[in-house]
């Protein structure tokens, strides 16, 4: 019986050893388990009002840059909302214009909630604080809705095209529109260099336009001058007028004069009338500085030689060989002034390319 | 077709009165947990039985579902370039899932099927009635002590096939297959909570009640010489295994 | 005394115990013959309410036990010793363990003392020193005595033999013989034996008792009953009668 009494003790100690390496495995999977569960223990809450928690779940990660710094802990409907509330953890500081936004890892994976911390060097959320600032996060089920409904749009669309496009006279019809698109370019183009002069004279005008506008400028200075000049002898009594300033009747004269003028005046502020109009309406001015604008846009093109125009003016060899041509030409084509230069740049664009 | 209806209903009656008797074994077996006497070192020897000899067992299947776990998921996630849930995959699976009900298989395979043959064994040479006789009660020398081993062991037995199970995932993972180690282990930890852990070590004490409990329902019912010790062990180890995963399911859909 | 009223006992359709009556006195020995399968373990494991009759009733002293609670029941075994006819050993334990087994369970006896007693109860049975050897490393009389050894160990008033010599040699068979008139000589216990021997009834037996076709049939001390005109008892006294004189040695093992 003592041989036994050794065995029980074996048995006992086997049993000891082994319940301890359990427990060992246990606290150890626990403690790396818990890891940030104790961690968030000192943590502080916050909450925020999303427009939809969809696919949220309590338990899921809060962070901060790509950061985890906290976990959603609960998920409630606060009126039409949803209330997030979240732990943070201790230390780590989220301004009172802290932005928060559901996102996704990934395309299918979590969803998490994203903080963008805010100015975190003066007004600091206190624990129990709200984020006011939410970001609505792409949802992927609308998204993919949306998806679906695009993809709808395009099959129809696709269908429609395959419609009007299918067959022979599709075919046809495409490369009419193509053809007519080629046409309509080259007019374009046409348009463009052909009221380069037009252009140029409607600059002029405008130039001397303001050249008189300018003169006019100097016109009213000199009546104004004239105007302190008599204003001053009427100051100093000085002829008849001096004389009659005393006379009540004349400055109510005067006064209605005055009054009359002031409406004038208030007719031209308010864009009444041809010089009103002149002076008031932006459109003018917008006018004026938008086609100065392409004037710009046409001269710089033309700098840079590109373009016909200024391949035209820049190209040396095409300058001698255009006026060669244009020599040759000339002749045959002062009936037509304003088709020539297309005529002769498309036979030189035909030479050359 | 009076015949049918009399085999059905003699097959009902005798399922019910199964139950019945297993239920009142039962509620007699935890009548007795906590009344004395206490027998610490009868708890002391099946806890030795239960858990420690079956430490080889757990060690191999933990090892090796870890890995094969990580295997399969491998090439899975590989699809969705999502490799680093290979930790996380393996973790929630072993620790949730195939760690509790691994070894509570294997464990009602290696010792459930023993305390069938075991009490079995006893039941047809009178030793139980010789306990009887000697004024001891047998449900309380030889059911209590496998039960409280079974409970108490079973979720030991189950860290260990946990933490095996993820460091075999990690070997196959991280060694083999070139996963990164950080990406196991923080996908691991991120997604695997310790309520899952404790929620599977709660598994695992039940399944361990389950397994010692119908190992000694069905050795203390034997009945026929030998051959019913043969059916007995047959038999706990068909319904302890089919009991532990109904249980399982009914665990998992009341704890998760 | 023991007192057995009307007692029907059936397994299925099998009638065993078919309105037993029988009175077995204190401080006597009574022997209970009957042909093998007539039902003399199955009366035994009623006397100490292993079994519940089907309908009667059965008395220890003034106590009805077939409606006693299992504690009500613990408290009436401590009064009795029983002999299984396997012997029915731990088989889990040492033989020391076995015979030290009830007095572990029910005395308060330091170690030291329970191992001397143990070996003084072993060496009345002519097995000394065999303390650590396993059951299973006994033969079947080795196994008996050692039974028989751990029925004595708590002094009981009551002994219930179920065949103790079965299986022993004839030396052995007197031996025990011996054993059982000393313990009833020293202690005043009342025994019941069932036997087939009728060498060994007729050497230790106050009263003698026939079990035939689950009716005790006749009673009697031992000179009446060896004369009686009952066809069961005279067939039985007879076969083993004439063997006696020339095939002394063979006795013990072809009565059965
Ligand atoms: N638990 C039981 N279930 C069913 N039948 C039983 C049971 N115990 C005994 N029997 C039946 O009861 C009858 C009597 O059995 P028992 O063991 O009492 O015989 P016995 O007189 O002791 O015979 P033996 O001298 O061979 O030991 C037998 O036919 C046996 O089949
Ligand atoms: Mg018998």
């Amino acid at each position: 019986m003592k041989k036994q009494k050794i065995e029980k003790i074996a048995i006992e100690a086997k049993v000891g050893i082994f319940v301890l390496i359990g427990l060992i495995a246990l606290f150890y999977l626990s403690f790396q388990l818990g890891g940030l569960g104790t961690e968030l223990k000192g943590g502080y809450k916050l909450y925020s009002l999303f427009d939809s928690a969809i696919g949220l779940d309590p338990g899921a990660d809060v962070d901060v840059a790509g950061v985890k710094v906290g976990k959603v802990d609960s998920i409630n409907l606060e009126g039409t909302k949803a209330r997030v509330t979240m732990t943070i953890r201790k230390g780590v500081k989220i301004g009172r214009d802290a932005a928060a936004m559901i996102r996704t890892h990934g395309l299918m994976g979590d969803k998490f909630v994203s903080l963008r911390p805010g100015d975190t060097r003066q007004a600091v959320l206190p624990p129990g604080g709200k984020i006011s600032k939410t970001i609505p996060g792409v949802d992927l089920d609308k998204l993919m809705s949306n998806l679906g409904d695009v993809a709808g749009d395009l099959k129809s669309v696709i269908g429609t095209f395959q419609k009007a496009f299918g067959g022979e006279k599709g075919a046809k019809s495409v490369k009419n529109i193509l053809t007519n698109f080629e046409q309509l370019s080259a007019n374009l183009n046409k348009v463009v260099s052909d009221n380069s002069s037009r252009i140029t004279s409607i600059v002029k005008n405008f130039e001397e336009f303001s050249g008189k506008l300018h003169r006019i400028d100097k016109k009213a200075n000199v009546m104004l001058d004239n105007l302190v000049s008599v204003s001053q002898s009427l100051k100093e009594g000085k002829g008849t007028l001096g004389k009659l300033i005393v006379s009540d009747e004349l400055y109510n004269k005067l006064k209605g004069a005055v009054g009359s003028m002031q409406a004038m005046s208030d007719k031209i502020n308010s864009s009444k009338g041809t010089l009103g109009k002149l002076i008031n309406d932006p459109a003018l001015y917008d006018d004026a500085k938008e086609t100065l604008n392409n004037l710009k846009v046409i001269t710089a093109k033309i700098k840079a030689g590109k373009g016909t125009l200024g391949k035209l003016v820049n190209d040396d060899k095409l300058y001698v060989e255009a006026e060669k041509t244009l020599k040759k030409v000339q002749k045959g084509a002062e009936g037509l002034e304003e088709q020539t230069p297309i005529a002769v740049l498309s036979s030189v664009f035909g030479i050359f390319f | 077709m009076f015949k049918l209806i009399n085999i059905i209903g003699l097959s009902i009656t005798k399922i019910l009165s199964e139950m019945g008797r297993m239920v009142l074994l039962f509620i007699e077996t935890l009548s007795w947990v906590f009344r004395p006497p206490y027998r610490p070192f009868l708890i002391v020897k099946q806890l030795e039985f239960v858990g420690v000899k079956s430490t080889l067992v757990v060690i191999i299947t933990g090892l090796f579902t870890g890995g094969v776990l990580a295997l399969q998921t491998y090439y899975g996630f590989k699809m969705f370039s999502a490799e680093s849930l290979v930790g996380a995959t393996v973790g929630l699976s072993m620790t949730r899932e195939l760690g509790p009900v691994l070894t509570g298989l294997m464990v009602t395979g290696r010792a459930g099927s023993a305390m069938a043959a075991e009490i079995g064994t006893m039941r047809v040479t009178e030793q139980i009635d010789a306990l009887s006789v000697l004024a001891v009660n047998p449900v309380e020398y030889l059911i209590v002590p496998r039960v409280i081993a079974g409970v108490i062991m079973l979720p030991i037995l189950t860290v260990l096939s946990d933490f095996l199970g993820i460091a075999g995932g990690y070997f196959v993972g991280v060694n083999l297959l070139g996963i990164s180690s950080g990406a196991y282990i923080n996908k691991l930890i991120q997604y695997v909570d310790l309520s899952d852990l404790y929620n599977g070590l709660i598994k695992a004490a039940c399944f361990g009640l389950i397994l010692a409990f119908v190992g000694c329902y069905k050795g203390y019912t034997t009945s026929g010489g030998a051959e019913g010790v043969g059916k007995a062990t047959t038999q706990a180890v068909v319904m302890a295994s089919a009991m532990i995963l109904v249980a399982d399911y009914f665990l998992t859909a009341l704890m998760f | 005394m023991i007192r057995l009223v009307d007692v029907e006992k059936s397994f299925g359709t099998q009638k065993v115990l078919n309105h037993l009556n029988l009175e077995i006195s204190n401080g006597k020995i009574t022997v209970i013959l009957g042909r093998s399968g007539e039902g003399k373990s199955v009366l035994l494991k009623h006397i100490i309410g292993l079994m519940r009759p089907d309908s009667g009733e059965i008395w220890i002293d003034d106590q009805e036990i077939t409606g006693l609670k299992p504690r009500g029941l613990k408290e009436v075994r401590k009064r009795f010793g029983m002999l299984f006819q396997e012997a029915a050993l731990f088989d889990s334990m040492t033989v020391g363990d076995n015979v030290a087994f009830p007095l572990r369970e029910h005395t308060r006896k330091d170690e030291a003392g329970i191992d001397k007693l143990v070996s003084g109860l072993l060496r009345e049975v002519g097995l000394e020193g065999i303390e650590e050897k396993m059951p299973s490393q006994l033969s079947g009389g080795m196994r008996k005595r050692v039974g028989l050894a751990r029925a004595l160990a708590l002094n009981p008033e009551i002994v219930l033999f179920d065949e103790p010599t079965t299986g022993l040699d004839p030396v052995m068979t007197d031996a025990i013989g011996d054993l059982i008139l000393e313990t009833k000589r020293k202690f005043d216990i009342t025994a019941v034996v069932i036997s087939h021997d009728i060498a060994l009834s007729a050497k230790i037996a106050d009263e003698l008792a026939m079990l035939h076709e689950g009716k005790i049939v006749e009673k009697a001390p031992p000179g009446a009953f060896f004369n009686s005109s009952v066809p069961v008892i005279k067939k039985f006294v007879n076969v083993q009668k004439f063997s006696l004189p020339s095939r002394d040695d063979e006795l013990a093992n072809h009565h059965d």
